[in-house]
């Protein structure tokens, strides 16, 4: 397949960025998008010039690392899929491809395609997660789940924190993201103790980032490569307000 | 302590308000108050069709009533306003929140009323200003507002408007575009208060907004076709 690349080059945050176009010849139709852009730097190494930076790790769609808009749409073209498992047939020979990171305040671009997602890592560290005090494990069976809250909690739970929500929403909100995680937690008997003071702390720590305000378009729920849906934001919009007037601090 | 702590604490409704979610609920509730408003009213029009008797005197009794009218009036005005002031606040920062814009921009199922709240929001409180202009304040004289001291006759008021085309016409473009706004505002009112899975949404969106527009239309129309005389 030959291909015409629009890819977004960025020196550095400070710097202004720009579209710069590349094409690349004989790439496999079976190969990933990934090893594409792989090849796309290789040919960049050899002739001098500085290869594009762009993030992935796991490249099986479960770190939540690999962050590309293509054309338009994070993680590209496929449902339920991050970019890493995106395969090139899904394009036509001589397409011309528009990849550009993520677009959001509080994911500033660091370097070419990468941007800076640590505002997630503050969210969760505002509440998204269970107090463990010190002292031996109870026995598992002891604490009984039932199984539509178990499945519940799972599918929150698959959320791999990436931010695709954050850049296909028109308003760059993440509220797909932290529903997620309160929904995950607040189906829990372990997350019940912090129900309350999680939803507040998270939500406002959100807000502080930067991120703007769901007006339910459900364009999250159309690019999140683990298909988590849009009815979670309604659970939080539940969870946030019952814990704003009844929370005790 | 617990006063000491008290003291400190922020105060607990103006955290809320000033919330990405509190203001989403904001946006709900004062919406729920307009639409329930709009049902009210459009009750009220569709007397027309049932003769002057019952439209004059329907008007007759809500103005004896200085409670109904004035809190009415003043509730709905609140309403509107803070409304309209949550909606310019929210897409405000809702731009901040995407200082660069994609070069490629693409939509995957964001519906298109969806998308021009604002806009069609705007368009609609446009009207609302008309609309008073011509009924409520008379400024635009379409006729049959003339009436004797003492006495109310906005079924002759109402005719003698919707006798002109072009008011008929803006009457009835000012209800497309209400029905945009209602259309995604009903299923995104039921989202934001929690209700998101609600399985009668989409219908209930379809629903209410058609029979609020297509209620409203019809009284224009039938007085153009000469339905009602
Ligand atoms: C007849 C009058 C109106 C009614 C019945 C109405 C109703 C509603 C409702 C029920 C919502 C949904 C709230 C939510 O997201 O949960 C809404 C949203 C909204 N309205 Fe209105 N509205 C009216 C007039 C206006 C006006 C005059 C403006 C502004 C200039 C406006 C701007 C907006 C905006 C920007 C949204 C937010 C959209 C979103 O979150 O997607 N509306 N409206
Ligand atoms: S690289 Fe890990 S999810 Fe794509």
């Amino acid at each position: 397949m030959n291909l015409t690349l629009h890819v977004w080059r960025q020196k550095n945050a400070q710097a202004d960025g720009r579209l710069e176009t590349y094409n690349v010849a004989d790439i496999s139709p079976d190969s990933s998008f990934l090893e594409m852009l792989d090849e796309l730097n290789e040919q960049l190494l050899t002739s001098g010039q500085e290869p594009v930076a762009f993030d992935s790790d796991c490249r099986e769609g479960i770190c939540g690392m690999c962050s590309l808009v293509i054309n338009g749409v994070p993680h590209g073209p496929d449902r339920g899929a991050t970019v890493c498992q995106l395969h090139m047939r899904k394009f036509t020979d001589g397409d011309a491809i528009w990849i550009e990171p993520w677009r959001a305040k509080a994911f500033p671009v660091l370097k070419d395609l990468i941007c800076d997602r640590t505002s997630f890592d503050r969210i969760i560290q505002a509440g998204g997660y269970v107090s463990v005090n010190t002292g031996s494990a109870q026995d598992a069976n002891a604490l009984p789940i039932a199984k539509p809250a178990a499945d519940k909690a799972f599918e929150a739970a698959t959320c791999i924190g990436c931010g695709a929500c954050v850049a296909a929403c028109k308003n760059a909100s993440a509220m797909l993201f932290v529903s997620a995680k309160v929904v995950h937690l607040a189906e829990l008997p372990q997350g019940q103790a912090e129900r309350q003071k999680r939803a507040k702390d998270m939500v406002q720590q959100m807000d502080t980032e930067g991120f703007g305000n769901c007006t339910n378009q459900y364009e999250c729920e159309a690019v999140c490569p683990k298909e988590i849906p849009a009815d979670f934001i309604a659970t939080l919009n539940r969870e946030y307000v019952r814990a704003g007037v009844t929370a005790s601090e | 302590m617990r006063g000491l702590n008290r003291q400190k604490r922020p105060n607990r409704l103006l955290q809320l308000a000033g919330s990405s979610i509190g203001g989403k609920w904001i946006m709900a509730l004062t919406g729920a108050f307009l639409l329930f408003f709009l049902l009210m009213h459009l009750y009220a029009n569709l007397l027309v069709f049932a003769g002057p008797e019952q439209l004059n005197g329907y008007a007759i009794g809500l103005r004896a009533n200085p409670l109904i009218i004035w809190g009415g009036r003043g509730a709905v005005l609140v309403a509107f306003v803070v409304h309209i002031a949550y909606a310019i606040k929210l897409t405000g920062e809702n731009r901040e929140a995407r200082p660069v814009s994609y070069q490629h921009e693409a939509t995957v199922q964001a519906s298109w009323g969806s998308r021009y709240m604002l806009l069609t929001g705007g368009l609609i409180a446009a009207y609302v200003v008309f609309h008073l202009l011509h009924f409520t304040f008379h400024v635009v004289d379409t006729g049959g507002m003339d009436w004797e001291a003492g006495t109310i006759d906005p079924y002759s008021m109402v005719l003698a408007g919707f006798k002109h085309p072009l008011i008929s016409l803006s009457y009835l473009a000012a209800q497309v575009v209400l029905f945009f706004h209602l259309h995604h505002a009903v299923g995104s009112m039921f989202q934001t208060v929690g209700l998101g899975a609600l399985r009668a949404k989409k219908a209930v969106s379809l629903a209410l907004p058609a029979l609020i527009c297509g209620g409203y239309s019809l009284v224009p129309l039938a007085i153009w076709f000469g339905v009602v005389k």
